[in-house]
């Protein structure tokens, strides 16, 4: 097959992507590419996506180059599962909500793109899930750029996805000023504990070191890793001279090549206007034990009202 | 009505004495028959209501009455007055009762049978060997237990056989619990074992299936990682064993098997998740395992199962290299996985496991198909992350409930394709 071939096969799979997204235009509050730079970190546009700019954009990021080494892979590639899991932890700190989540769905086609001096490439579309809920949220496709260079850098993500239901924000606003009313500050362990178990009132809690790991997840990244947050070890509520809350976080976060537990520690911040925020994180040597029996605990038991 | 009300409010104070809030047990000690007769006039004053637990009899004995709170300061204040000593054995006769049921509940649920036992809960070892021993016990004309070995802390390491008789009829093995962290498995596992035993002679499939076969069932494959992540660390994966020369504990048992020992996807250092140990079958859990199968001889079947990614897959993971009978795994692993999907739209992915997942070597799968166990498979449960190791109880029954269907049809097929 030529090379040509071989891009338009690479295309394909994309363009059907987009005629999704027409259909979903009316049924969804909003559609919004996320951009690869950081400089729009807050920034993400609310327009409406319409079907003939992004094909122009593809078709402009797309060079008839000779030297173009395009492979299909297997939707069940271990190479496409990594590549789609960068793209989810990317959107979700993006996105910086406490309460809505993408979760990595089935992959239905994916292409790897080789760039010379430059890294590797991924196109991959997602099978659309029947029943999107209220906390759920999902993409449908998503381009990512692994770079190969000497110093680590975060992979590059480009995607196409349904955002959040408006509920969202009012679920945000109440835990905000509830969080504002009380007295002290709050601190907790163990979300969940070892048998799985999230107490109602630490919810919002694991959301929001679930959406800062992200962020750790995301920078760590590479095509030989694929990250998952097992548990909140601990988080502590730090005073704060502005609207934001701010906290030490403590997790788990699982990479499943090396099958290796890790601890690391980060400063988050957030508010329903500003989003989550990872001002600062790193690997933690320190080691807070998590037997499995423990029970998640909060201080104080529970919000005041 | 009014007579109603009457007769309610005197049910009412019979039952009201079941409650023994503030009453106290006072050990007396007489020191003369005066003091000792004096007693036994207390005793007789019916309105206070004492219950003896030691008789007044003589000085050099004491004697013990339980005092409901009501009577406390009538009975202290004689006391007292008559110079007769005496202390507090109980100061609160109702928050003893209530340790006491506490207790209670908790043996209880150590029962002899297994009509109490939780199959949509995580359980200690301790619990889980109780159980095995119910069941065997509830079944036991169709389920034995056996002992292949000890693990590395000398804990047994136990197998469920289900059999209808024969001798070394050709057979299936499973496992569950190798991973320690990977709590989902056992659990599933039981629930598993007990449909196997409960199905047997209801489902026409799984009755002839174990006419013909056998199944071997190990639930806790690394019993000394399983309770160190109860008490120590929720997170371990490996065994236990000492690594001499490293303050490291511990072998990947999982990458420990005699089948491209060492090679990719695996760590020589014993730090590592990934660490293969010194030797192919270094590991008592391992090597039981191993020596029980080949011994035996006649396994057709060998389904591993671990948590967590979703993933049903089949050899090889120590090379790219395909499997001679790749097709029909792949056939089966689909029809596997959808039949899977079916029940609550939970979907997987399938596929050689060096492709699917990562390279592994020395694994339970490759291994057993090295020693011509053509049906070999591999599950990763539920989830892909979302909770991971940390899977939620309330999903252990829907999840248990879904792979016995995937299950199944691995079963069938092995029944059905003698070799």
């Amino acid at each position: 097959m030529s090379p040509f071939k071989w891009v338009v096969l690479g295309l394909l799979p994309l363009i059907n992507g987009f005629a999704l997204l027409k259909d979903h235009l009316q049924s969804f509050e909003m559609t919004r590419t996320a951009m690869d730079s950081e400089n729009l970190h807050n920034e993400l546009p609310h327009s409406t996506l319409h079907l003939e700019e992004a094909e122009a954009a593809l078709e402009k990021s797309m060079e008839l180059n000779p030297d173009l080494r395009m492979e299909k892979l297997n939707p069940a590639n271990y190479r496409a599962t990594r590549a789609a899991q960068v793209a989810v932890h990317y959107l979700n700190y993006k996105q910086g909500s406490l309460f809505c989540h993408f979760s990595r769905r089935k992959i239905e086609n994916a292409t790897l793109e080789e760039i010379p001096g430059v890294g590797n490439k991924y196109f991959l579309t997602f099978i659309e899930d029947e029943t999107p809920s209220k906390h759920a949220t999902g993409v449908y496709t998503a381009e990512i750029l692994f770079r190969h260079t000497i110093t680590k850098m975060a992979p590059e993500v480009n995607s196409t996805y349904y955002g959040c239901v408006k509920n969202i924000s009012e679920d945000e606003n109440t835990f905000y000023v509830r969080m504002r009313k009380q007295h002290q500050l709050v601190a907790g362990k163990y979300i969940p504990d070892g048998h799985g178990n999230i107490p109602t009132e630490m919810e919002p809690f694991w959301h929001l070191g679930y959406t800062a790991s992200s962020y750790i997840m995301w920078k760590e990244s590479n095509e030989s890793t694929l990250f998952n947050m097992e548990t909140v070890l601990s988080f502590q509520q730090l005073e704060t001279e502005n609207d934001s809350l701010a906290f030490d976080y403590v997790v788990l976060l699982h990479e499943m090549v090396s099958q290796e537990v890790t601890q690391w520690t980060m400063q988050v911040c957030w508010s329903p206007f500003q989003g989550v925020k990872v001002l600062h994180y790193s690997q933690s040597s320190e080691n807070i034990q998590f037997p499995g029996d423990a029970k998640a605990i909060m201080s104080p038991t529970s919000l005041d009202k | 009505m009014r007579a109603l009300i009457i007769f309610l409010g005197f049910v009412v104070a019979i039952c009201a004495k079941k409650d023994f809030h503030g009453d106290q047990v006072l050990h007396i000690q007489a020191n003369s028959e005066e003091q000792i007769l004096l007693l036994k006039e207390l005793h007789n004053l019916q309105h206070l209501k004492l219950d003896i637990w030691r008789e007044p009899l003589k000085p050099a004995l004491p004697v013990d009455i339980h005092v409901p709170f009501e009577s406390l300061q009538a009975v202290r204040a004689f006391l007292e007055f008559n110079g007769i000593h005496y202390s507090v054995m109980i100061d609160d006769v109702q928050v003893l009762l209530n340790k006491e049921k506490e207790h209670m509940a908790l043996s209880r649920s150590k029962e002899r049978n297994n009509k109490s036992y939780d199959y949509g809960a995580y359980h200690t070892l301790e619990e889980i060997n109780m159980w095995m021993d119910n069941l065997v016990a509830d079944h036991p004309s169709l389920v034995s237990k056996i002992q292949i070995g000890l693990s590395f802390e000398g804990r047994p390491l136990y197998v469920l056989k289900f059999s209808t008789g024969g001798v070394k009829r050709p057979a299936i093995w499973l496992d569950t619990g190798i991973h320690a962290r990977e709590w989902i498995t056992p659990a599933v596992g039981i629930w598993t074992a007990k449909k196997i035993a409960s199905d047997y002679g209801k489902d026409p499939s799984l009755t002839s299936i174990l006419n013909t076969m056998d199944i071997f069932f190990e639930i806790v494959t690394n019993p000394d990682g399983y309770d160190f992540t109860h008490k120590s660390n929720r997170m371990w994966r490996k065994t236990r064993s000492i690594n001499p020369g490293s303050s490291c504990i511990g072998v990947d048992p999982n990458r420990n098997w005699q089948i491209g020992f060492g090679g990719p996807g695996t760590s020589t250092y014993p730090c590592d998740e990934t660490y293969c140990g010194p030797f192919a079958h270094s590991e008592s859990e391992v090597r039981s395992i191993a020596d029980f199968i080949l011994f035996h001889g006649n396994f057709k079947a060998m389904i591993t199962i671990h948590s967590y990614s979703q993933m049903l897959m089949f050899p090889n993971g120590y090379t790219s290299t395909p499997v001679p009978n790749k097709e029909e795994l792949h056939t089966l692993a689909k029809s596997a996985v959808d039949a899977l999907a079916s029940v609550y739209g939970t979907t997987y992915t399938y596929g050689d496991m060096y492709t699917t997942i990562y390279p592994a070597s020395g694994t339970t799968s490759d291994w057993a198909y090295d020693n011509g166990i053509k049906y070999s498979f591999t599950f990763e449960l539920r989830d892909t992350g979302h909770y991971g190791f940390l899977l939620p109880a309330e999903q252990i029954i829907p999840t248990a409930e879904e792979t016995w269907l995937a299950l199944m049809k691995l079963m069938e097929h092995a029944r059905d394709n003698p070799y």
